[in-house]
């Protein structure tokens, strides 16, 4: 899946420990996912959505 | 250089604190263990105090699956992922080996599984990390 995690995280001006701390996650995990290597699971896309106020289907997309 | 969430820290020093003790009470049980079999060889306690260091092992496993439980979704994947090519490679080479056993290769003692799978397990973790490595 691709993903605008980094692009809405540069926008808050957060780093991937703070995002990770945020989500409750390590950093390697937030790095893989902004690089496509990894796909979350539901819970913590979720939480993504929730913590930047988008659908998921706006952060994620095949 | 990892940076690892204060939740993370919490994690490993919990691990820590409950793993070193069970490998500590390990050393002593087993030197215990062989110094009574080796002065009360005739005693019908034998097979007890033979395997009585697996017990602190068992808490050693413990430890480690709690551990697992509090890691976080992209660690469980990939111990996942290790632990699965770890059996398959394990069982493999052992079923294999079981053929060469019989052709007169030495017998090997299966005491080493346990540190076998370890090592193995120790070896493809390196490479499936690798692969998330989204540097």
């Amino acid at each position: 899946m691709e993903n605008n995690l980094r692009v809405l995280r540069a926008e808050r001006k957060m780093s991937q420990a703070e995002l990770a701390e945020a989500l409750g996650v390590s950093r390697q995990t937030i790095n893989t996912i902004e690089n496509g290597k990894y796909d979350p699971s539901l819970p913590l896309a979720f939480g993504m959505a929730g913590l930047f106020g988008k659908k998921i289907e706006e952060i994620f997309f095949p | 250089m990892v940076n690892l969430t204060e939740k993370e820290k919490k994690s490993g020093r919990q691990y820590r604190n409950e793993f070193l003790p069970a490998m500590v009470a390990y050393v002593a049980v087993l030197f215990a263990a062989k110094a009574l079999l080796k002065y009360y060889p005739d005693t019908i306690w034998d097979v007890p105090i033979a395997i009585s260091p697996s017990i602190p092992i068992i808490f050693g496993l413990f430890a480690m699956t709690r551990f697992i439980g509090r890691m976080d979704e992209l660690m469980k994947k990939i111990f996942t992922e290790t632990a699965a090519i770890t059996l398959m490679l394990v069982t493999m080479v052992a079923f294999s080996y079981g053929f060469l056993e019989n052709q007169g290769y030495p017998h090997l003692d299966l005491i080493w599984s346990f540190p076998i799978v370890c090592f193995v397990f120790g070896a493809v973790f390196f490479f499936v990390r690798r692969r998330y490595n989204g540097e």
